[in-house]
């Protein structure tokens, strides 16, 4: 039917006005609109018709180009300018964006994530995970570096830009040999092994998630995003997952687990040998795709690509990966692995091609009623199916509980970790409320422990548990809860496990994985025993671990790691020792710390973990040696240990870790030159730290470290302000200073150490009154000694604290006679 | 050509110079063709996350970033919508043909077929009934195009559009109007 122009003109008009009345009166406003033109009517009738019927019509469009739409480019987001769009997909967009730092650019890829509705409690998970995932450090995996919600509520990440090629668009490139793609499937395996230790699943594996750099390097994009949007519902999993990449269990619409992420491994593992995807699920039903992976299983890779090598173990590999059932698959990344290293070494492999079982039971199930009747063979295979069937279904309990428990050990320990951590920051009264959670969680862990008598690595991972736990409850040096007494229990029961553990005999390499372990929790112990006060009995579990590990390292000589716990143990040691103010066994420990860390930079000079180690302890052993007024040795060490830091700060300039080492470099230099009466010198190394620490708070105003040492630095400079003669500088220094200290105190007022530095900033600003011939000079002592005091009586006062008290109680004491 | 031309002449158009559109237009029809290609010979997932890669991706190699603004975005997608339908269509066809007269491994999957099948006979119905919309009314057949075809808002199509939102909106429910009539009586 076709009307002429002015006509359709009519039809559109009439049609609008009566879309403005309600419903019931749009006919009688049609009939009384078109009087005796019925052919105009019935045209106008119908499409209100249509239009009532059309709810949701052509609503969801057939392609979605708004992530495209919305152009960052050249907008500048938290600290980061956007560039230009790199790709855009259903989540949202990336871009190249730069980082302003030292004034030089440092490139970074920034994802800006659409989520409709982004809700608080989306915002606090999405911080949780964020969390997470930022500890998430491997060579293989896109480290994310930072992340935020813009002023408009939309959540973005910040992650190292990679300037790689997607793994199908890398393979498509240039021809790649089975080696190599076999070589770049055990990157990928490492990786994604390396966040399964982490409690992390990355749930959405698939090539345009593997990026490999120019020089063959796997990079995986996007760990855990699935959870960082939220997977717990149906709808949001659906989401997350792409359907050609998907497990069984995520068309089943279920939360991605470690078995997901092993079954997405054996889909790369196939696409990598065959170079085509191992299901193509195009435009069928997640359900459809379900039922077709459940009754027959992928064209084998040597066939899929016809290529004889990948006949045998690769095939075999490829569809063990690749079973339905999650208990039928390798468990973990490593085991997978393994066998294609086996492979490659021309060692035997745990994949067999399809088990007697497997074929019997494909076979009965797609012939139930034939077999039912075929008489004696039937009887055999059905008795044989029943037994074997028997066993599945107690593999598959076992299996399916142990993945239980892991997700919720994993649910448990973070919500811990992160969850509380984040309401402790906000609500300092809360005592109560995080008291139940602690004891909640710990009831549930008490009864996973009886239940995992036996089962040595659900033990394992229970004292894991135990000992995340108890670092919540009370380990020094980390946010906690402050509840020592508890942290001390839960490290009582970690301590429990890991001794039995040590005494099961096992492979060398078991018993000497579970003594290093044992080491670390007497570590741990020790530090929460110390926060109780008993330094003498923390002493204890260091000096324990302390000899684990001398003799592991003495079993191992060449071990790397062995020799970094043995140094970390001096370290430890060494703390202990300074707050018993035994300083002449510091600087013994410390200078063993530091022979050790020389050994494996020597081993190792490319090293950055060793260069820092080493650098850390020349610094913490340059620190003891100023306290001991050893300045000219100080000096020697304070500049080597700055040289390695300007160089890793250099190299490694998303690293904030040396970003802030090398702004403390600078200023235990300055104390050096300052002690060794070099004013000048000392205030040119502060000033170098102190830009250095603006520039890092400014870009995380709330970051506590960087600030508790900048105003350390503050105090330095200071002095060396006194010692240059500028006594009005130096006085506002040191009151910015103490403003910072007090503030900082006041945020965490649990922590004796920002305490005393209040109490020592005190001490400072009232040496510099003191200079200026000033009468308030005594109101600072008097308020640093009072502070001392209270700590005395709260039995928090260390060896250092009791130094200044007795100084102080001095200048006091001088100040009075006069 | 390269990207700052492809992006200089986007600009020319969208400032009205219509022979730019002229140039314009094979160039990024060439290159969604070429992605398309590649793309549904591996395809691996529904409709709408492919075309919407699709689209991105020659997007991003056509134009220069930084020298886009929003306008220029909304006038690329006016042209992309066009092109998408037809690819989108032609696939459907194409699939649809392939599913007729296919070998006897396809077949075994195709039994469950059911839903995608479906799909492809209403992208089909709908570029029928689109291309009888635009013989009555050239302006809402566009307007659904770009709304479909590339999720343009209300306000986006206007500006690809140069005409009042107000209109757009009148068009748009009058054309879901029209179009569903049509398909409803269609066999």
């Amino acid at each position: 039917m076709t009307f002429s122009a002015g006509r359709w003109e009519r039809v559109k008009e009439v049609f609008h006005q009566a879309l403005t009345l309600p419903a019931a009166d749009r006919q009688a406003f049609v009939a009384a609109a078109t009087p005796g033109e019925g052919t105009m009517e019935a045209e106008i009738s119908s499409l209100l018709e249509a239009h009532e019927q059309a709810s949701g019509f052509l609503d969801d469009p057939a392609v979605d180009l708004r992530p495209m739409m919305e152009n960052y480019a050249g907008r500048r987001i938290g600290h980061y300018l956007l560039e230009r769009p790199l790709g855009a997909g259903g989540m949202g967009a990336v871009y190249l964006a730069n980082r302003e730092m030292d004034g030089y650019a440092m490139p970074v890829a920034v994802k800006l994530i659409r989520a409709g509705g982004f809700s608080e409690s989306v915002a606090r998970r999405f911080r949780n995970e964020r969390q997470i995932l930022a500890r998430l450090h491997h060579p293989n995996i896109t480290q994310l570096l930072d992340g935020g919600v813009t002023p408009e509520g939309m959540p973005y990440l910040v992650m190292e830009y990679v300037a790689g090629q997607p793994l199908d668009g890398y393979l498509r490139s240039r021809p790649v040999g089975l080696a190599e793609r076999l070589r770049l499937f055990l990157e990928i395996c490492a990786a994604v092994g390396e966040a399964h230790r982490n409690l992390i699943v990355h749930g959405d594996l698939k090539p345009s998630n593997v990026l490999v750099t120019g020089e063959g390097q796997v990079k995986l994009l996007d760990f855990g995003i699935s959870r960082l949007l939220g997977e717990e519902t149906e709808q949001a999993t659906m989401q997350a997952m792409t359907p050609a990449w998907a497990s069984p269990e995520q068309l089943r619409g279920e939360a991605p687990l470690i078995s997901t992420d092993s079954y997405a491994l054996g889909r790369l593992l196939y696409f990598l040998l065959t170079g085509t995807p191992a299901v193509n699920p195009a435009g069928r039903s997640p359900h459809e795709v379900l039922e077709w992976l459940q009754s027959s299983m992928p064209v084998r890779p040597s066939r899929a690509a016809v290529d004889p090598e990948l006949m045998g173990d690769l095939d075999n590999i490829a569809l063990k990966a690749l079973e339905f059932a999650p208990e039928d698959r390798y468990r973990t990344a490593e085991l997978l692995a393994d066998d294609v290293r086996a492979h490659l070494g021309s060692r035997p492999i745990s994949a067999r091609s399809h088990t007697w079982r497997y074929r019997t039971q494909k076979f009965v199930k797609r012939n139930r009623g034939v077999v039912a009747g075929v008489g004696l063979v039937a009887l055999a295979v059905l008795v044989g199916l029943g037994t074997t069937l028997w066993q599945a279904r107690i593999a598959q309990r076992n299996y399916e509980r142990a993945e239980r428990r892991f997700a919720d050990v994993r649910r448990l320990a973070n919500s811990f970790l992160f969850e509380m951590d984040e309401s402790i920051a906000k609500l300092p009264g809360s005592t109560s409320v995080r008291g139940t959670l602690v004891r909640n969680g710990l009831q549930y862990l008490d009864s996973l422990a009886e239940e995992a008598e036996g089962d040595i690595s659900l033990r394992e991972e229970l004292a894991a548990a135990y000992e995340k736990v108890g670092e919540i409850q009370g380990r020094p040096g980390t946010a906690n809860l402050g509840d020592t007494g508890g942290a001390l229990r839960s490290c009582q029961k970690a301590l429990a496990i890991r001794e039995a553990l040590a005494g099961i005999p096992g492979s060398m390499e078991d018993e000497m994985r579970r003594q290093g372990d044992l080491a670390s929790t007497y570590v741990l112990t020790g530090s929460v025993v110390k926060a109780t006060g008993d330094i003498n009995s923390g002493l204890e579990f260091d000096r324990k671990a302390l000899a684990i590990r001398q003799r592991l390292l003495e079993q191992e000589p060449g071990s790397a790691a062995r020799r970094r716990a043995l140094a970390a143990s001096y370290t430890a040691l060494g703390g202990s020792l300074s707050q018993l103010g035994e300083w002449k066994g510091v600087m013994d420990v410390r200078r063993l710390a530091i022979e050790q860390y020389q050994a494996l930079v020597d081993a190792d000079p490319d090293s950055d973990t060793d260069r820092r180690g080493s650098a850390l302890a020349q610094g913490r052993m340059g620190s003891i040696l100023l306290h001991e007024k050893q300045g000219a040795a100080a000096l020697k060490l304070y500049r080597r240990a700055l040289d390695t830091w300007i160089r890793l700060a250099a190299k490694n300039p998303q690293n904030l870790g040396d970003q802030l080492s090398l702004a403390q470099a600078h200023t235990g230099l300055g104390r050096a030159l300052l002690e060794t009466g070099d004013a000048t010198g000392g205030w040119r190394e502060f000033v170098a730290g102190l830009s250095s620490y603006d520039r890092l708070t400014a870009q995380d105003p709330r970051e506590a470290r960087g600030r508790t040492l900048r105003a350390a630095n503050l105090l330095f400079s200071a002095r060396a302000q006194v010692a240059l003669g500028n006594l009005r500088k130096a006085a506002r220094l040191a009151g910015e200073a103490l403003a910072e200290r007090e503030r900082l105190s006041a945020e965490n007022p649990a922590n004796a150490g920002a305490f005393g530095e209040v109490a020592e900033a005190h001490e400072m600003l009232g040496d510099v009154r003191r200079a200026q011939g000033s009468v308030t000079t005594e109101m600072d002592w008097r308020r640093a000694r009072e502070m001392y005091l209270y700590l005395g009586n709260e039995k928090k006062l260390n060896a250092a604290d009791r130094e200044a008290l007795e100084r102080i109680e001095a200048k006091l004491g001088k100040q009075d006679l006069r | 050509m390269s990207a700052q031309d492809v992006t200089q002449l986007l600009q020319d158009w969208s400032q009205g110079n219509r022979a730019a559109l002229e140039l314009l237009t094979p160039i990024v029809y060439d290159e969604l063709r070429r992605l398309a290609q590649y793309y549904m010979q591996r395809e691996n997932a529904g409709h709408t996350l492919q075309a919407t890669a699709l689209v991105h991706e020659a997007y991003l190699r056509l134009f220069d970033q930084r020298r886009m603004q929003w306008q220029n975005r909304a006038h690329f997608f006016g042209i992309a919508s066009q092109m998408i339908r037809r690819i989108l269509v032609d696939h459907a066809r194409a699939t649809r043909a392939a599913k007729r007269g296919s070998g006897a491994v396809a077949l075994s999957l195709d039994e469950a077929l059911g839903v995608a099948e479906k799909k492809d006979v209403e992208m089909i119905a709908l570029d029928d009934a689109l291309r009888t919309l635009s013989t009555v009314d050239a302006q809402q057949a566009q307007i659904v195009e770009m709304r479909f075809f590339t999720g343009l808002t209300i306000e986006e199509t206007a500006e690809a559009l140069g005409i009042s939102p107000a209109t757009v909106k009148r068009d748009w429910v009058t054309a879901k109007a029209w179009l569903f009539r049509e398909m409803s009586r269609q066999p």
